[in-house]
């Protein structure tokens, strides 16, 4: 197993809650997101077609629910391609539709001294 | 019985079985938006048109709470989630997507490589819908001085359509003469009313686009099931958008049938339809249907001196967007295999609407040996010189 290599993107108190950045890490565009205080980051490209995460929208979703009822949750926690609205769990980057088998390309990020740092 | 046709040409077509495409991607579907609503299409209506449809300054004082201005027929009963655009395709400074030509040419054509594109405006599918048809007439003409002047011009690669209103097929006749004559023009759009394709009610539009060898074109009309003038919803009345829009390839089924069983493609043999956005892999269903019934019933329409499905393989082409996602790959190639996709298939990417596709990734699993008929042979023919 390779070590793996790291990169210092920010500092955690200028990425609030909610927020969202881009940087380029290895080459790659890369999101890093504050979750409620978790940080996060993928790969800002949609499994799907390729189209750009980041020009997409932060939200919640419908949970699963019985028919013709409307239960919304995991506010701030999804992020939707602007393409064809697929929706991704930030935190776990799997797809909402097919969990198992759809992803987001994930980091492992740390906070290190108040440095968010992505690990690749 | 009957002697076999040779698919019909475009006319002044250079295209000539075996040389080079001179294009990699037509992108047959593109939607450029109105900045500012019907008030864009102020400046080609005279004044008494202007005066009618109540946009602007003299509109009256209750315009925003009662009916008294008119806005095109539009889809005011299915909401999609994710918004019906993509939603990278407003930046600062443009606020509605596809509204700016220079915005489009880098978005769309610079980055996916794509030689000719075919637009529609994306504010008027609905048009069908207006029960009025001069009112209807005189928006289409408006539509096509506006696509001339804002978008033709503003680019060499765009092209665009003919803009009619099915309502009056006379005037549509006229409005069809006077456009085909200026340059960029490809094809014939005539949104949906609620009359199948195959009515004579069509027929004097069909001998216009023969006779100048311009195809028809048809795409759906956002009002499909929403009003009574426009195509009904088959079966009844959906209730989400997701139940709609995946189910609005019937409609289109429906209006190919009718088109084939009517003869029209044997009274005007040099008719060609684009069916835009309507899907494709319905097809072997419909293909393999109709040339089982026609076996056993053909006396009844015995105008038809062949299969019909040898009608829709001469005569009538099919975009790929939204292109087919099954969870195996083989199916594609399947798929592409009984349609005839080589013949039938023109690339489109449906830009800027939600599911719009993405040449490269949307067609990875289209067999390579057709990919270039797809993706621009198949358009070059069928649109001829009026492309170059």
């Amino acid at each position: 197993m390779s070590a793996m290599a790291e990169v210092i993107v920010g500092r955690a108190c200028d990425l609030p809650p909610g927020q969202l950045v881009t940087c380029i890490i290895d080459g790659r565009q890369v999101c890093v997101a504050n979750i409620d205080g978790r940080y996060v980051a993928f790969r800002d490209t949609c499994p799907h077609q390729g189209a750009r995460l980041s020009q997409g929208t932060i939200a919640g979703t419908m949970m699963p629910s019985p028919p013709h009822q409307y239960k919304y949750g995991m506010h701030g926690c999804i992020i939707r391609c602007p393409w064809h609205g697929w929706e991704f769990d930030m935190r776990s980057g799997q797809a909402i539709f097919d969990p198992g088998r759809r992803r987001l390309a994930s980091y492992d990020v740390s906070v290190v001294n108040g440095d968010i740092a992505v690990h690749y | 019985m009957g002697e076999r046709h040779r698919t019909p040409q475009a006319t002044q077509s250079t295209t000539e079985p075996g040389s080079a495409v001179p294009f990699d991607r037509i992108d047959c579907d593109v939607h450029p938006n109105f900045r500012d609503g019907l008030a864009d299409l102020m400046p080609y209506l005279s004044e008494a048109w202007r005066r009618r449809v109540g946009v602007g300054s003299d509109s009256a004082w209750s315009s925003q709470v009662t009916a008294s201005h008119f806005t095109v027929p539009a889809n005011v009963l299915y909401m999609n989630p994710v918004g019906a655009m993509r939603r990278d395709t407003i930046s600062d400074g443009v606020h509605t997507p596809a509204s700016e030509p220079s915005l489009v040419a880098g978005q769309l054509l610079d980055a996916h490589g794509i030689d000719r594109a075919v637009l529609l405006s994306g504010n008027l599918l609905g048009l069908g819908g207006l029960p009025d048809p001069d009112l209807a007439s005189a928006l289409a003409a408006a539509h096509n001085r506006w696509l001339a002047e804002t978008w033709l011009a503003a680019d060499v690669r765009y092209r665009g359509v003919i803009l009619v209103a099915p309502q009056d097929p006379p005037q549509a006749v006229a409005e069809i003469e006077r456009t085909a004559a200026l340059p960029g023009f490809v094809q014939i759009h005539i949104p949906m009313i609620d009359r199948l394709l195959g009515d004579r009610h069509y027929y004097p539009i069909y001998e216009a686009a023969s006779g100048l060898g311009i195809p028809i074109s048809v795409h759906p009309n956002a009002i499909d099931g929403i009003f009574r003038t426009g195509p009904g919803y088959p079966g009844g009345n959906p209730v989400y958008y997701t139940e709609w829009h995946s189910g609005l390839t019937s409609i289109f089924a429906a209006n190919l049938i009718s088109i084939v069983c009517n003869g029209v493609f044997e009274r005007f043999p040099q008719l060609r339809l684009v069916m835009t956005e309507g899907g494709f892999a319905w097809l072997p269903d419909v293909m393999w249907r109709l040339d089982k019934d026609w076996r056993g019933l053909r006396d009844e329409i015995p105008w038809l001196s062949r299969p019909p499905s040898e009608y829709i393989l001469e005569h009538v082409r099919f975009t790929t967007q939204p292109f087919i996602e099954p969870s195996r790959r083989e199916h594609i190639s399947a798929i592409c295999d009984m349609i005839h996709a080589d013949r039938v298939l023109m690339f489109s990417t449906d830009y800027p609407h939600w599911d719009f596709d993405d040449p490269v990734r949307a067609l990875a699993s289209v067999p390579r040996a057709i990919l270039p008929r797809v993706l621009a042979g198949t358009a070059a023919e069928f649109y001829g010189a009026r492309l170059l």
